[in-house]
């Protein structure tokens, strides 16, 4: 398998592991239901299962880009033989120029960079959100334009 | 050309952008066609719809042919792409490996999908002897 194919399953597994978390947590919806004390016994409430629907799409987001960025900074370094550090809204840009990437396939991945920047530095700025699959499908077609192998 | 959808961030003068890119690439296309011809590959044309922010959707061709060792698909991507002015790619498949070819100002360019970024400029030499590498990892 290619370093970029190897990549871009990472970004993809991450993705099917937020799937089988909402299953996860229909579930448990599901028992409390049932059972309203089904928590207590593990010390939690069940304010504690509504937050982790509530944040559970934004928790898995973070996890993709930080794949996304991991792969870019492992190109960055090993493929493109750079030995900086640059900030991801200039490193976006930088690999975009070097694999020609398309114009608004940069700009949709740059959404992506800001509306994770508000969720990680919560209030920072209001960024359109953007639901996970679509997340993962800006960033593995941006992904996609990076050399096969480094 | 009528436009069956507006862009989204137009930029100013996109209605004659857009038609000078699909001009273009109908040229390249009729090029890569001519070329595969005189090979003996077998070539097929499927229209392609491409939609862009800054200017709008469009229709351009693109080019299916034929080898024993795979098929290829000469595929435009954008007119505006960072680093160049416009860029269509060339896969085989199933393997998908590919180059890209990018337009600069003074012609098309063969880019190395490999992380060297080798570059020459298209040709008919450039290109069947392109094709032909790409042919081994099909």
């Amino acid at each position: 398998m290619s370093k970029r194919q190897d990549r871009l399953q990472r970004i993809r597994a991450v993705e099917r592991e937020y799937l089988a978390a909402t299953v996860a947590v229909d579930l448990l919806e599901e028992q409390l239901r049932a059972n309203p004390a089904y928590l207590v016994p593990f010390e939690l409430r069940n304010r504690d299962a509504g937050q982790l629907r509530a944040n559970l799409e934004a928790t898995f987001l973070i996890r993709v880009f930080a794949e996304f960025e991991s792969g870019l900074r492992d190109a960055w370094d090993k493929a493109f033989g750079r030995t900086t550090h640059p900030p991801l809204r200039d490193l976006l840009p930088a690999i975009a120029a070097l694999r020609l990437v398309p114009q608004d396939w940069l700009d949709e991945a740059d959404e992506v960079r800001a509306y994770r920047n508000t969720l990680v530095h919560e209030g920072e700025s209001n960024a359109t959100i953007i639901p996970l699959d679509e997340t993962r499908r800006r960033l593995c077609r941006y992904f996609s334009h990076l050399p096969r192998d480094w | 050309m009528g436009p069956t959808t507006l862009p989204k961030k137009p930029i100013d003068n996109w209605e004659q952008v857009r038609d000078e890119w699909v001009t273009t690439v109908e040229q390249l296309v009729r090029a890569v066609e001519s070329w595969a011809q005189g090979q003996g590959w077998a070539v097929r044309r499927e229209p392609k719809k491409i939609e862009e922010n800054r200017i709008g959707a469009y229709e351009v061709p693109q080019l299916l042919f034929q080898l024993p060792a795979g098929r290829f698909l000469l595929d435009p991507v954008a007119r505006f792409v960072t680093g160049a002015e416009g860029l269509v790619d060339l896969y085989v498949l199933p393997s998908y490996d590919a180059v890209m070819i990018a337009r600069a100002r003074d012609g098309w360019v063969l880019h190395s999908q490999n992380a060297d970024g080798a570059r020459q400029d298209l040709t008919e030499q450039t290109f069947v002897d392109t094709v032909l590498q790409l042919a081994k990892a099909a």
